[in-house]
């Protein structure tokens, strides 16, 4: 088997409540093959949420090691993990969590501004005008690109959110309940688009959810309850 | 290196928000009321050193020993290329009484009453000055001419002295008023003429009075008779000293204005030989010596400031060798050290002030951190999803950074502008407010001015507006550190 | 009460607010520590003046004035409580056989003088002196050293027949004399004469220094010297036993000042009414005395009232900013609220509550803060001047021996007043704001 692009093993993470300490991830070793496509489910507070942001090292783990190609990341400099998390993952997440003063086609473009400097993305900012617009048009809202998400139903406003994951060009795809929000007629839209993006792409996709059936969909399910994964692998 | 992100999320939040409109608003009010108030202050006080400048010696050699005489000192100094010219001061004290008519005011500290200043009392600092020499280094012409502009601006007609005009260098050094004035003046005193209109010669010599006096003295007419009256000690024979009071009887010559307040209110010019004889020196004794107090010293014109510098040093040593061997150190001081406690006050004054524009602008500072603290809060998701995007915490607060930066520019730079212009038409608007509402915003018997004086300073105006940009920066600092520490886990679930 | 209650929330829960507060705050604490100094130093001179002079003084009286009919005459008034004659001339001091130096040239020394040689001699009548003014206080000031300190019950008095004197203790202190040293006071007096009079008589007294007075004031302790009124008369006006030249007044009820002014004017008059029509005879309150002296701190104070108020501009800004971002933020509980059944005009309340309570809390902070630093202005101007070096208020400029201060409650309720009107006006927009604000855009969100 080849190296896993996102590995975690025996990540555990402890919350400190006042004086008490919460244990959140309790050893969790979970491995993300790059083109693949794996659910991730549970019941709330199974600890779902918080394995994606320690894997997207938006967090780090109490103990335990994340890995990215192999190489152990989660506990390099801040700055250096945030470089990773714009060069290698995309985020979905529930509740969108666009930017209310940009526009679509504004949030989308944030993603390419990140890491390059302003003189950087000035020289670049027509390519990277056309990709976020390439992408815009991709998810469907070729015709809604000035738009605020105030003015974006539910669906259109996840439709934005990935693309603006997509647009640089990331290995990693990690989404959070992203239909959680959304109805069912919808949702299915939403999650047509994320499947067909991601085979089309190759991209390792981590789908935190709760609907067996969505999961279902995917390459592997891996189950989570109180903080540990229940059954893994078990392959489809 | 800025990330791109940082200053187009940045510019995107300040457009979106009415409030940061206010925030940059808070600062242009500031730093324009900072340069409007700063520069008619700064007017104001340069117009008062123009004036403690005009009242004053270029240089001024002084605390000479007693019993000093001017010709040595005017031989070693005049004798140093940078030194132009050289004047005798003497100094002394005395008191100033007025003789109108014979049932006047009653006997001398009658009218007397307990007042903190010389003025009212008749208490004179006396200044001894040579009328022929004392031009050369002080505009003296000019103080008698700008007395008759001082009382055109409070509403009164006045010639200005005649008594530099007077064609006979013998005359014209005791400050003697006309002859025929004099002898007016001896009649409305009630005195005993004995010549003919025609035949009188003046003998009173005359004392120049500062126009502040004017208010205490009242209108007084060319060649009014006034007694000195003053004490000085005297040897005596067993060779110690003695105090002895003198009187002499004077002429009023005329007014003068320096515009220097204190000068104007506390100083009698008098002859200089006139004191010398009270002194005990004599023109017609064989003994007597020209006696100084100090000496005012005007240098070459158009001599660098570390030549001048050079030269105060030079002249002091100059000056010390010409005095008896043993003397204590004599000084040569230039205008702002012969002032140094009003100067002083006034700087300090200013200080003042600028300190207490200092508290505006701090405030104003507040509002720029109170806008930009509120935006972070209300932002709070939005730290979050940058960082998930990949933000660096550095970058995400060098979002309101820039936030604050431009608010500060911004409002610095209108502010400046703003100010700047006002500034320039102050007297235009101030005159105007008053043509039409009858308000004076600044009123001008504040300044005792036909003008409100307004000076700008590009030293003032960068301060102003580098502090602004530089505590509009620093107040961004605190919140921005805190969007920065933020931990983007709880910032996105952050409701 | 849901207003109330919610208002208070706000606030308590947000410590932005008290940005807005501080704002408040420092204004009225500037406005009140700097027109308490001014009014200080306004009241500081003017107490000086005052008690210099008393309450009312008579002077500008004739040659032939005589004391009995005079006192006789101002006794009978109904709110003279006491008075006192004086006797004012001038002189100078020196030490026998010694030369005066050069007097110091103007621009480097106190603006009020003080160091002058020549100085006004007061001869008084130390017994009535103490009625009339603060004349013991001043013998017994905290600062005279005990080895300089004058015997409080007749400090003028001459057992051995030397006559006394009393020297400010700046002045003393600078020359180097002591208690008992011999100084010669040299005066003279015009006399009526040929060539239209006014030949001078020379006046020589030995006084032996009975120590140091101290007011609040330099330039009157530098200016002045106190002699016995009946030394000074004798030697100057040998002729006039009952002669009198100025003659201080002690009022019971100052309201009634210059009504009482007036009445003494006329019975001055009545009695130095020779029938010539010629009036003689000034008399004026303390008051009518400063009236050039407080004009030179007029024009400081016109300009830092402006800058005061650009004070408390920018900070109706600070709370304008901080309101209206509280209604931005509280949008949504303003939907809930009028969801409720809260109507617009509760919703006003609530903002203009927060803003009031702000100001409120803003306004009396402010006031106690200025009352406290003014009460202690001279202690935080001395540890800054220990701990920095700067000076922040140059008492030697204006010949004070602390910061002066003064505090009307007039003005604070002024202060407060402006303050709560300037809250009021910036919390009125946002609030208004609030209240117009639609619920549905609120509840549906962003």
């Amino acid at each position: 088997m080849s190296t896993p692009v996102l590995a975690a093993h025996a990540v555990t993470k402890h919350y400190r409540l006042g004086k008490r300490e919460i244990p959140v991830l309790r050893g969790v070793d979970l491995t993300l093959q790059a083109g693949e496509r794996l659910a991730l489910l549970g019941a709330s507070g199974a600890g779902k949420s918080t394995l994606l942001h320690v894997l997207g090292l938006l967090d780090q783990p109490t103990s335990g090691q994340v890995c990215f190609d192999g190489r152990p990341v989660h506990d390099l400099p801040i700055a250096e993990r945030a470089r990773l998390r714009h060069a290698h993952t995309g985020f979905v997440f529930q509740f969108y969590h666009l930017i209310p003063e940009l526009t679509a086609l504004q949030n989308v473009l944030l993603a390419r501004m990140m890491a390059s400097s302003m003189t950087g993305y000035w020289r670049q900012r027509g390519a990277a005008r056309a990709a976020a617009k390439a992408l815009l048009e991709q998810v469907g809202l070729g015709d809604r690109l000035h738009h605020r998400p105030a003015e974006l139903s539910g669906g259109e406003r996840q439709r934005v959110a990935i693309a603006r994951a997509l647009l640089a060009e990331p290995r990693v795809i990690l989404a959070d309940e992203p239909t959680g929000n959304l109805d069912s007629h919808t949702a299915a839209g939403v999650v047509d688009l994320m499947f067909s993006i991601q085979q089309q792409r190759g991209i390792a996709l981590l789908l935190v959810t709760h609907n067996e059936d969505l999961a279902r969909r995917c390459d592997r399910i891996v189950r989570m309850q109180d903080g540990v994964v229940l059954a893994e692998p078990t392959g489809t | 290196m800025i990330a791109a992100f940082s200053p187009f999320v940045a510019l995107r939040y300040l457009l979106a928000r009415r409030i940061s409109l206010l925030a940059m608003l808070g600062v242009t009010f500031a730093v324009w009321s900072m340069i409007l108030v700063n520069s008619v202050f700064t007017g104001f006080v340069g117009e008062i050193r123009a004036d403690v400048r005009r009242g004053t010696a270029e240089l001024l050699l002084t605390d000479l020993p007693l019993d000093t005489g001017y010709e040595p000192l005017r031989a070693a100094l005049e004798a140093d290329p940078a030194v132009a010219a050289t004047a005798p001061r003497l100094r002394h004290h005395g008191l100033l009484q007025p003789l109108r008519t014979p049932t006047g005011r009653g006997p001398a500290a009658a009218a007397a009453e307990l007042q903190f200043d010389h003025t009212e009392s008749g208490f004179a600092l006396l200044l001894g000055i040579d009328p022929l020499r004392e031009g050369e280094v002080t505009p003296l012409r000019q103080w008698l001419e700008r007395s008759t502009e001082v009382f055109a601006v409070h509403g009164a007609a006045l010639e200005p002295s005649r008594v530099l005009d007077e064609p006979d260098p013998a005359r014209r050094e005791q400050l003697l008023v006309p002859d025929e004035v004099e002898w007016l003046a001896r009649r409305r005193a009630g005195l005993r003429v004995d010549h003919a209109r025609t035949a009188h010669h003046s003998t009173w010599p005359g004392v120049l009075l500062g126009w502040r006096r004017a208010y205490h003295m009242g209108w007084l007419r060319e060649g009014d008779a006034f007694d000195l009256l003053t004490a000085a000690s005297v040897p005596t024979a067993d060779g110690g000293a003695r105090m002895t009071t003198f009187r002499a009887r004077m002429a009023f010559a005329g007014w003068f204005a320096t515009g220097y307040r204190s000068f104007d209110e506390n100083t009698v010019l008098v002859p200089i030989e006139t004191l010398r004889t009270i002194l005990g020196h004599d023109r017609a004794d064989p003994q007597g010596i020209d006696l100084v107090t100090d000496v005012a010293i005007r240098l070459q014109p158009d001599l660098a400031p570390r030549d001048a510098a050079a030269a105060v040093r030079r002249l002091e040593d100059r000056a010390q060798a010409a005095l008896p061997p043993g003397s204590p150190p004599c000084r040569v001081l230039d205008w702002q050290q012969q002032n140094i406690v009003f100067l002083g006050a006034v700087a300090t004054e200013q200080a003042m002030m600028q300190f207490v524009l200092f508290v505006v602008m701090l405030v104003a500072a507040f509002v720029i951190y109170a806008v930009l603290h509120m935006m972070v809060v209300q932002k709070w998701k939005d730290v979050g999803i940058l960082a998930s995007l990949g933000g660096t915490p550095r970058a995400i607060g060098a979002v309101f950074v820039l936030c604050g930066l431009v608010t500060g520019t911004l409002g610095s730079a209108l502010g400046t502008g703003l100010g700047v212009l006002s500034a320039q038409n102050l007297n235009t608007v101030n005159d105007w407010l008053f043509a039409t509402c009858g308000v004076e915003l600044f009123p001008r018997s504040l300044f005792d001015l036909q003008q409100v004086p307004v000076r700008l300073e590009t030293s003032w105006l960068l301060l102003v507006a580098i502090a602004a940009i530089a505590l509009s920066l620093l107040v961004a600092l605190l919140p921005a550190r805190k969007a920065a520490r933020m931990n983007p886990v709880q910032a996105l679930a952050h409701e | 009460m849901y207003r109330l209650f919610l208002a208070v929330r706000y606030l308590l829960t947000r410590p932005i607010n008290l940005l807005g507060m501080l704002g408040i705050l420092l204004s009225v604490w500037a406005l009140v520590v700097v027109v308490s100094i001014f009014s200080g130093f306004l009241v500081e001179i003017e107490r000086h003046v005052r008690s210099a002079s008393a309450d009312i003084s008579v002077g500008d009286l004739p040659p032939w004035a005589e004391w009995t009919p005079l006192e006789r005459a101002l006794r009978d008034d109904p709110n003279v409580q006491g008075l006192a004659r004086r006797l004012v001339h001038y002189g100078m001091i020196s030490r026998p056989g010694e030369r005066p130096p050069t007097p110091p040239l103007l621009g480097r020394t106190a603006l009020h003088g003080g160091d002058q040689p020549f100085l006004l001699l007061l001869g008084i009548d130390a017994a009535a002196e103490r009625d009339v003014t603060g004349f013991a206080e001043w013998l017994q000031h905290p600062a005279i050293p005990a080895d300089l300190r004058a015997d409080p019950q007749a400090p003028l008095a001459a057992p051995d027949g030397r006559p006394r004197v009393l020297v400010g203790l700046e002045r003393l202190q600078r020359d180097g004399l002591r208690r008992g040293d011999v100084v010669v006071l040299t005066s003279g007096r015009l006399l009526d004469g040929p060539e239209g009079g006014r030949g001078l008589q020379q006046i020589t007294l030995e006084l032996v220094v009975a120590g140091a007075f101290k007011t609040h004031h330099g330039g009157f302790d530098g200016n002045n010297v106190f002699v016995d009124h009946g030394v000074l008369r004798t030697a100057l006006h040998p002729d006039r036993p009952d002669g009198v030249q100025e003659i201080a007044i002690r009022v019971r009820d100052l309201d009634g000042l210059a009504a009482t002014a007036d009445r003494l004017q006329r019975a001055v008059a009545r009695v130095l009414d020779r029938g010539d029509d010629r009036a003689f005879g000034r008399v004026v309150t303390w008051r009518e005395k400063n009236g050039q002296f407080l004009a030179s701190v007029e024009h400081q104070r016109g300009l830092l009232k402006i800058v005061l108020v650009v004070i408390m501009v920018t900070a109706a800004f600070l709370m304008l900013a901080t309101l209206s971002m509280m209604v931005t933020e509280k949008t949504s509980d303003i939907g809930i609220l009028t969801a409720m059944g809260g109507t617009p005009g509760g919703v006003l309340q609530v903002f203009l509550a927060c803003g009031l309570t702000i100001t409120a809390a803003g306004t009396a902070l402010g006031v106690l803060t200025g009352i406290v630093t003014s009460v202690y202005l001279e202690e935080i101007r001395q540890a800054v001047l220990w701990a920095t070096g700067i000076d922040l208020f140059p008492l030697n400029v204006y010949n004070l021996d602390r910061v002066p201060c003064s505090l009307d409650p007039w003005w604070l309720l002024q202060v407060a007043a402006m303050a709560f009107a300037v809250g009021g006006v910036v919390s009125a927009w946002p609030a208004w704001r609030a209240a117009r604000h639609d619920p549905l855009v609120s509840l549906r969100g962003a």
